[in-house]
C-alpha cells in the first residue's frame, strides 16, 4: 500500500513536423516563429494551405539520410507510400537513440495513437497483381481497398526497431497521441512494463485526407502562412498539419541506471468521453499529486476555430477561475497545424523545450488576442520562465478529451 | 460465406446527427450492444460519470458509398476507427473515462483491462484517484463490408460481425458474475504463461483464425482437463475486435442459465496475443 510510486519519465523524444525533422528543429522553429502553413501542391476548393513537413518523398531513402545506416528498414519499401509511416519511424528512431536504448531494451511495449485512417480507391487488378501474385481470386470484387493497413506505422516502427513487446493501438484522432503517452506512463506506473515506445503519427495531405477534412469542416479558408490563428479575434478555422512525435517512456530508475537523461515526468493524466479537456485538469493534477496553484503553463488544444477556442477558454476559466489570467498559455497549432493523430504527441514534444531551456514558445500568428477570453496568452516573443508543472489539453473529434500533466524530471 | 447480423436486429437504429458520417455496421452494433447492456444493468439516465472502453476494428464503408464516391457524388466518411466509441458515447450521453483500442482480437482485452483499471481507481489516464463506479467495456467489429475484407481476404478466416459490451461495477448490487481475472499473454500459444485458476468448469475459446482453432482448443484442454470446451470461432466466425467480448458475453449467458459456474475465456486475435478472462458466478 505504501510502496513508492513508480515514476514514468520521458527519456527520449523524436519529432517530425512542419518545422523539420528532429526535436531540436521543432523547438527552435517554435521559438523563432518559423512555422505556419504553405501552399498545397494540389489544393482543394476548401483547403489551399497546410502545415507540411518539408520533405517531398518521405521514403526509405529519406529515412536512411536522417536516421543513418543503423536503422533496420523493412524489405518492402512500399510501406512508405503513406507518409506517416516514415514520419513515425524517423521520430521513433530519434527517441530510441536519444534515450540511449539498445538491444537490451527490445522487450519494450509499443503504444501508438492512430489518426483518421483513410481509404483510397485503387484498381483491384493492379492491387491484386502487386500484393497477391497468384492469389487474385482471393480478392473480393470491391473496387476499393484500405490505402494502407490501419496500423502500418506501428507495424513498421516495431519492425525497424526490432521490438518484441506488446503493441497497443489507441484510436481517437485528435486525442490519440496524448492517450498513447498517458497510456504508456500508466503501464509503467502500474508495473506492467518498465519501458514503452509511444506517440502518434499522421499525414492526411493526400486527396482522400483533404476531401475528408473538407467534409469535417472547420478549416480556415485563408490561403496564407498565418491561416491558423489560435485565440486571435480574426481566427477562422484550423489548418491541417502532418508529422509525428515518439517517445521512450520508462521507469525513472531504469532510465537513470542506463545513463539516459529524463526530459520530463509524465505524472498525471485523465481522459473522458466529454469535450471539455480543461475539466479534466483537476483529476490529472490529483493523479500527479499536484495542485492547480502549481501549474506554470497550460498548453491548450488551441486550434484556431472561432467556437472551439472560445469553448476551450471558457473551460479553462471555469477550472482556474481568477488564476487563469496569471497562468501562461500557449498553443502550437499556429506553427505546426492540427496534426490529428500526432497532435497530442507533438504537443508533448514541443512542451519538453520548456523544461530544457526555461522558455515558452509564443502562439504563432496571434496578433490580436481576443481579450474577452481572459487568458494570459503568450504572444509575439518567447517568455522566459522556470516552469515545474505543465498541463496539456487535447480534444478529439466525436467528443473526446485528454489532459496530461508533465513535470520537471528533477522536481 | 460470412456470419452476418440479421438485418431485423439492425433495423430502427438511429442515424448520426449531423448526417455527415457513414455509419459503419460496427458502429450500429456497438450502439445496440451498449444500449442493451445499459438497460440490463438498469443504470440511470444521468450517465455523465459512466465510462466506455471499446475494442474497435478497421472500420469500413458500404459498397454503395464507395460507388457514389467513385462517381463523384457524396464523399463518404474517411474511415474513423473510433466511431463506434464516440457515436455510442454521444448517443447514450456517456461522459466518464473512455477509449478506443484498435483490435484484431487482443486490443479488446486491453480495452477491458483499462476499464477494470478505471474501476479500481489506480494510476493512469483512465481514472481519477478513487475510481469510477460504472464502466462499460467490450468490442465491436464487422469484417463483412468490403474494405476490411479486402485486407483480410488472404487469411483463413470467415468474415463476421458482432458486438458485445459488459456493464462493470464495483460494490454491492445485482450482478451476473464476478470478473475474477483478466490478462494478456504473448507469444506462440504453447508458450503462453497464464495464471493458475482452480475450479474452472467451462472454457470458451474465441479465435479469429481457423489455423489457431485446434491449437487453442488443445491448450484449453491441457490447462483445464475435464472442463467443457466451447469453440466460439466455430459458431461466430471472425468478428475480430468483437471476438473476445462475444466470448465474455457467452460466458455470462452460460453462468446466468446455470450451465456453468466458473468460465475461462481464452481469446486469440490476428496479433497472436492471448486474452485470458475468468468470470465466476455467484456463490451458492
Amino acid at each position: 500500500v505504501n510502496a513508492p510510486r513508480r515514476w514514468a519519465v520521458i527519456s527520449g523524444a523524436g519529432a517530425v513536423s512542419a518545422l523539420g525533422k528532429g526535436l531540436s528543429a521543432l523547438h527552435a522553429g517554435l521559438i523563432a516563429g518559423a512555422g505556419g502553413a504553405t501552399a498545397l501542391s494540389s489544393p482543394t476548393p476548401d483547403l489551399a494551405v497546410a502545415a507540411q513537413v518539408p520533405v517531398v518523398f518521405a521514403n526509405a531513402t529519406w529515412l536512411r539520410a536522417v536516421c543513418g545506416p543503423n536503422l533496420r528498414l523493412p524489405a518492402d519499401g512500399g510501406v512508405f507510400r503513406d507518409r506517416k509511416v516514415a514520419f513515425a519511424v524517423a521520430a521513433a528512431f530519434e527517441a530510441w537513440r536519444s534515450a540511449r536504448c539498445d538491444d537490451r531494451e527490445l522487450d519494450a511495449w509499443l503504444v501508438m495513437g492512430l489518426g483518421l485512417e483513410h481509404v483510397a480507391l485503387e484498381e483491384r487488378n493492379r492491387v491484386a497483381a502487386e500484393l497477391l501474385p497468384g492469389h487474385t481470386d482471393a480478392v473480393s470484387q470491391s473496387p476499393a481497398r484500405l490505402h494502407t493497413l490501419v496500423d502500418l506505422a506501428a507495424v513498421t516502427v516495431r519492425e525497424c526497431l526490432g521490438l518484441r513487446g506488446f503493441t497497443v493501438l489507441r484510436s481517437g484522432a485528435g486525442v490519440s497521441g496524448a492517450d498513447a503517452v498517458a497510456h504508456a506512463a500508466a503501464l509503467v506506473e502500474r508495473g506492467q512494463t518498465d519501458l514503452v515506445i509511444c506517440g502518434g503519427a499522421d499525414a492526411m495531405l493526400h486527396p482522400t485526407g483533404l476531401a475528408t477534412a473538407a467534409r469535417l469542416g472547420g478549416f480556415s479558408p485563408a490561403a496564407t502562412r498565418s491561416a491558423c490563428r489560435p485565440f486571435d479575434r480574426r481566427r477562422d478555422g484550423r489548418v491541417l498539419g502532418e508529422g509525428a512525435a515518439m517517445f521512450v517512456v520508462e521507469l525513472e530508475q531504469r532510465a537513470l541506471a542506463r545513463g539516459a537523461v529524463p526530459l520530463a515526468r509524465v505524472s498525471g493524466s485523465a481522459a473522458s468521453l466529454a469535450i471539455d479537456a480543461a475539466a479534466l485538469v483537476p483529476r490529472a493534477l490529483a493523479h500527479a499529486g499536484r495542485s492547480l496553484a502549481e501549474v506554470g503553463l497550460v498548453v491548450t488544444h488551441g486550434e484556431g476555430s472561432p467556437a472551439g477556442d472560445r469553448v476551450e477558454a471558457n473551460g479553462i476559466l471555469r477550472v482556474l477561475g481568477g488564476a487563469a489570467a496569471k497562468v501562461p498559455m500557449t498553443s502550437y497549432k499556429g506553427a505546426i497545424g492540427h496534426t490529428m493523430g500526432a497532435a497530442g504527441a507533438l504537443e508533448v514534444a514541443a512542451a519538453l523545450d520548456v523544461f530544457a531551456h526555461d522558455r515558452i514558445a509564443p502562439i504563432e500568428n496571434l496578433g490580436e488576442p481576443e481579450s474577452e477570453l481572459g487568458l494570459d496568452l503568450i504572444q509575439h516573443v518567447p517568455r522566459h520562465a522556470r516552469v515545474d508543472v505543465i498541463a496539456i489539453l487535447a480534444r478529439g473529434i466525436g467528443s473526446r478529451s485528454t489532459a496530461l500533466v508533465l513535470e520537471r524530471a528533477d522536481s | 460465406l460470412a456470419v452476418e447480423v440479421d438485418e431485423r436486429i439492425l433495423a430502427g437504429t438511429p442515424a448520426p446527427e449531423p448526417p455527415r458520417w457513414t455509419v459503419h455496421r460496427a458502429t450500429v452494433l456497438a450502439a445496440l450492444a451498449t444500449r442493451a447492456a445499459l438497460d440490463e444493468a438498469g443504470w440511470p439516465a444521468n450517465r455523465d460519470a459512466i465510462g466506455l472502453y471499446l475494442g474497435v476494428g478497421a472500420a469500413g464503408v458500404e459498397l454503395g458509398e464507395v460507388d457514389r464516391w467513385r462517381e463523384g457524388g457524396a464523399m463518404p466518411a474517411q474511415v474513423t476507427n473510433d466511431l463506434p466509441l464516440s457515436f455510442t458515447a454521444a448517443r447514450e450521453g456517456l461522459g466518464g473515462p473512455g477509449g478506443a483500442f484498435l483490435s484484431r482480437g487482443s486490443g479488446t482485452v486491453f480495452a477491458l483491462l483499462e476499464a477494470i483499471h478505471a474501476l479500481e481507481g489506480g494510476a493512469g489516464e483512465s481514472a481519477s484517484p478513487g475510481g469510477c463506479e460504472k464502466i462499460l467495456a467490450g468490442g465491436a467489429d464487422s469484417t463483412v463490408v468490403p474494405l476490411p475484407w479486402d485486407e483480410l481476404a488472404i487469411l483463413p478466416m470467415r468474415p463476421a460481425e458482432g458486438a458485445a459490451v459488459l456493464a462493470l461495477a464495483t460494490g454491492p448490487g445485482k450482478r451476473l458474475a464476478t470478473l475474477q481475472h483478466a490478462a494478456v499473454a504473448a507469444g506462440p500459444i504453447d508458450r503462453w504463461r497464464v495464471r493458475v485458476v482452480h475450479d474452472v468448469d467451462t472454457v470458451i475459446v474465441a479465435e479469429s483464425i481457423m489455423v489457431l482453432q485446434r491449437e487453442l482448443v488443445d491448450f484449453a484442454t491441457r490447462l483445464h482437463p475435464g472442463a467443457r470446451i466451447h469453440d466460439l470461432g466455430e459458431v461466430l466466425g471472425a468478428p475480430l475486435a468483437a471476438t473476445p467480448a462475444l466470448g465474455w458475453a457467452a460466458a455470462l449467458d452460460l453462468i446466468a442459465s446455470g450451465n456453468a459456474w466458473r468460465v475461462r475465456i481464452l481469446s486469440c486475435g490476428l496479433e497472436g496475443d492471448a486474452g485470458d478472462v475468468v468470470l465466476t458466478g455467484a456463490e451458492t
